[in-house]
């Protein structure tokens, strides 16, 4: 293996700085757009040694390649240099690769001279004789356009003002440092602009400082090639390219090549564009058209080739549609219509529910420090029109926040911004400070249920309505039997015979049923009203049935007075009832109806008030 | 004979259920304390089970498994669970005093169910003993329990030998009224009693 010094190579690569945690130190306004690691290096078509496993950081400035063994061996590209890339496929043993084709000066002596200058130059256009300005650090190559009329400068010209300069710039002491170089007006020391022609001065700085100031800013080419092979590049074989072009390779061990392809080439194009739009190339408001992603070649042939190119085509048209939404303009059009949309879909929401009393909506910004007061204080007025309007009423907070935000899309359709369950859980927190009519409540079990603040016990309510529950068992089992007494036929199934064979209390759905409560609710209140004793619990197979507390004082006695009262009610209500009916002419011949009624006789109301103690 | 009339509580389905409130546990086991006295008292039982099948009763011509059971409501579907019945059963021995396990080293065995007080028998057994002048005179268990012909009072007819046994160990020979002389065929068993 011949290893050789290339000479290319020295005037590509570049050494890097590199921080403490192997990574590179950036310049200015460069930033790091991919890392790719796993990737070697090849100059030409031959490998580079020792530069074979490392990492790839793309920036928007260089190529850095980090050597994963020794971060002496790192070295960079600069993108400028770059002026094409190109993506080589894998095959077999072979891997991915990412061509970079570098500009390599012819004269590698004069490297800085030839290829850009760090003065700023101005030039008399030969056609328009526009004097044109030139600024620092352009391309000799490249030289940018008339401005006014468009027609590029010669090489030679430049280039001889180029000398012009520097012969002026050498003979300085002939003239004074405040003599406009242009009109040859004598200015003021301390202007920086001629106040004739508005050209620049040369600055009253040294010159000697000036250099240095010079050289610190910009590094100087020159001084790395002045140590010959620095980066000690050592190629395996000889250089050689594949055509004139001179070009380096990644070659990327574990693929990946397309991405950093893709985004190499969108900072190269960054790059063109904006190297345009200094040269002034650009109208002013040109918009930057993007290049119609390059079509994938098209191996295939035959009717799979054609499937191919119209598969390709309709992708091409979907990315335009799609590209085409992001403009604002299109958008607004389109949310016009979007709106339109919406509010025909109002019509399947129509309320089932009527909002007899309306709402004024909440109109506070939720950035709004009284966002969340102002919520409560909604929410409550929600509560107590529509919620919480029985005085037994309370609700969970889940159905809450689930019913207030349905109702806030039923009473102001779609596009209404919903509360969040944050928003929510801080606001209810607020019902006791806001002193609102509702307040929040938590059971042991963590059940957290909002609920009207006069009312504070349900205990009674609750035993007053189980006993209710029995005593109407009682009124019904009584009217059922006096009826079979006279009617023989009237329970033929046994219905109420099973049906009302003994009072079998209530149950939570029931309870909860009457009470229009989540059962949640229920079960906390009657947990807790079991552990007082103020209830009992009859637990079956067939569920767990609540009912009064009868064994404790409870005077079994008064209670056959009681229901020996409410027998003659139950007949006194019959014959009212039969009564009723005759009147109605077609009573008679028809059997008596049974019905459950909800009957509240005296003695009922005794019963209710039965004391427990 | 009348079916033993339940009181209307027996017929309330939370009875049937283990109360958590502890008070009203407490009046519940009372409840049910009451009816087992009562119910054995109607029966005359003396003994039975700890899941309540009645084990003696001294109606001999009572069927005793043809009892309406009293930890079972047929009308109402509701039965006690075991463990609830043993529950009962302890606050009766233990906190009423009303019954005493018939051997305490085996519960399954029974309980002895005290709706009569043993005092009260004690002095039932020494009032028939003195009104009929065999104070003194070594009777027969048999004589104390089935004697047909000796004035014997209904209550003592056929007086659960368990029971005698616990009235007169208990009571009456501490009092020392009461001496009792162990079988020559079986030392477990009482041979006769002299009350004085």
């Amino acid at each position: 293996m011949t290893s050789t010094v290339p000479s290319a190579a020295i005037n590509v690569w570049q050494p890097v700085n590199i921080n403490r945690s192997n990574r590179p130190v950036l310049k200015d306004d460069e930033e790091i757009v991919y890392i790719r690691d796993n990737v070697g290096l090849y100059q030409g078509r031959v490998k580079i040694v020792n530069r074979q496993s490392g990492r790839v950081y793309l920036t928007n400035k260089r190529v850095i390649y980090i050597d994963n063994k020794d971060i002496k061996k790192s070295m960079a590209v600069d993108i400028d240099r770059i002026y094409l890339a190109a993506t080589i496929d894998g095959f077999l043993r072979s891997s991915p690769k990412v061509k970079l084709y570098v500009n390599v000066e012819e004269d590698s002596k004069g490297g800085s001279k030839s290829v850009s200058l760090f003065k700023s130059l101005d030039w008399v256009c030969k056609i328009c004789s526009f004097n044109n300005h030139l600024d620092s650090n352009y391309n000799l190559n490249n030289l940018p356009r008339c401005v006014s009329c468009g027609i590029p400068p010669q090489t030679k010209y430049i280039e001889s003002l180029q000398n012009r300069e520097e012969e002026t710039s050498n003979g300085l002491e002939e003239r004074r440092d405040d003599q406009c170089t242009k009109c040859t007006f004598i200015n003021h020391p301390s202007l920086r602009y001629c106040e004739m022609c508005g050209s620049e001065l040369k600055s009253s700085i040294p010159e000697d400082l000036r250099a240095k100031l010079h050289s610190s800013s910009a590094p100087d080419i020159n001084d790395e090639q002045g140590s010959f092979n620095r980066l000690d590049i050592v190629l395996e074989g000889e250089e050689s390219y594949s055509g004139d072009a001179k070009y380096v390779k990644l070659s990327f061990r574990t693929g990946n090549e397309q991405q950093f392809y893709t985004m190499l080439n969108e900072i190269l194009e960054k790059r063109r564009w904006e190297e345009l739009q200094s040269r002034g190339g650009v109208n002013q408001g040109a918009v930057k058209l993007n290049n119609v992603e390059e079509s994938v070649r098209i191996k295939e042939s035959g009717i799979y080739r054609l499937q191919l190119i119209s598969e390709q085509t309709r992708k091409q048209n979907e990315m335009t549609l799609s590209s085409s939404l992001e403009d604002l303009e299109q958008l607004m059009y389109k949310a016009q219509d979007l709106l339109k949309l919406s509010s025909s879909f109002n019509s399947f929401i129509k309320p089932r529910v009527q909002y007899n009393v309306k709402l004024s909506a909440l109109t506070v910004s939720k950035t709004s420090k009284i966002y969340h007061e102002e919520l409560a204080r909604h929410l409550s007025e929600y509560l107590t029109n529509y919620k919480l309007v029985k005085s037994s009423a309370m609700i969970t907070l889940p159905d809450l926040f689930a019913d207030y935000n349905r109702y806030l899309i039923l009473t102001q359709g779609f596009g209404m911004e919903l509360v969040t369950s944050e928003d929510f859980g801080t606001s209810v927190e607020c019902f006791e400070k806001l002193s609102l009519p509702v307040v929040l409540r938590e059971y042991d079990t963590g059940l957290k249920i909002v609920r009207p603040k006069f009312n504070d016990d349900y205990s009674a309510i609750i035993v007053n309505h189980l006993k209710n529950q029995e005593v109407q068992f009682k009124f019904n089992k009584l009217k059922q039997s006096i009826l079979q007494s006279f009617d023989q036929s009237f329970d033929q199934d046994d219905y109420f015979k099973t049906g009302y064979k003994y009072f079998k209390g209530s149950t939570v759905s029931e309870i909860s049923e009457h009470f229009t409560w989540s059962n949640d609710i229920t079960i906390e209140e009657l947990k807790k009203l079991v552990e007082d004793g103020l209830i009992l619990i009859d637990k079956t197979i067939s569920g767990t049935f609540y009912f009064i507390n009868k064994i404790t004082n409870y005077d079994f006695d008064q209670e056959r007075e009681h229901d020996e009262q409410l027998k003659q009610e139950v007949e006194s209500q019959l014959i009212k009832e039969q009564a009723q009916l005759e009147a109605s002419n077609w009573g008679s011949l028809e059997p008596i109806e049974f019905q459950d009624v909800e009957y509240d006789s005296p003695a009922m109301k005794e019963l209710k008030g039965l004391k427990l103690t | 004979m009348e079916p033993y009339e339940f009181p209307k509580i027996h017929s309330f389905p939370p009875m049937y259920t283990q109360q958590p409130n502890a008070t009203i546990l407490d009046n519940q086991l009372g409840s049910w304390c009451d009816i087992i006295l009562s119910y054995c008292e109607y029966y005359k039982i003396s003994s039975i089970t700890l899941t309540g099948t009645v084990i003696y009763s001294q109606f001999d011509d009572l069927d005793i498994t043809q009892l309406p059971p009293v930890f079972e409501n047929k009308a109402i579907d509701r039965a006690v669970n075991d463990e609830f019945k043993s529950t009962i059963f302890r606050h009766l021995i233990h906190k009423s005093k009303k019954a005493e396990y018939i051997n305490a080293k085996s519960p399954e065995a029974g309980v002895l169910i005290y709706w009569r007080s043993l005092v009260d028998w004690a002095n039932l057994i020494h009032d028939f003993v003195e009104n009929t002048g065999q104070s003194g005179t070594v009777l027969t268990v048999y004589e104390l329990t089935k004697s047909e012909d000796s004035g014997l009072p209904a209550d003592l007819k056929n007086f659960d030998y368990n029971m005698l046994v616990k009235v007169l160990k208990n009571v009456l020979i501490k009092q020392g009224k009461a001496q009792i002389l162990m079988s020559e065929d079986d030392p477990e068993q009482i041979g006769g009693v002299k009350i004085v």
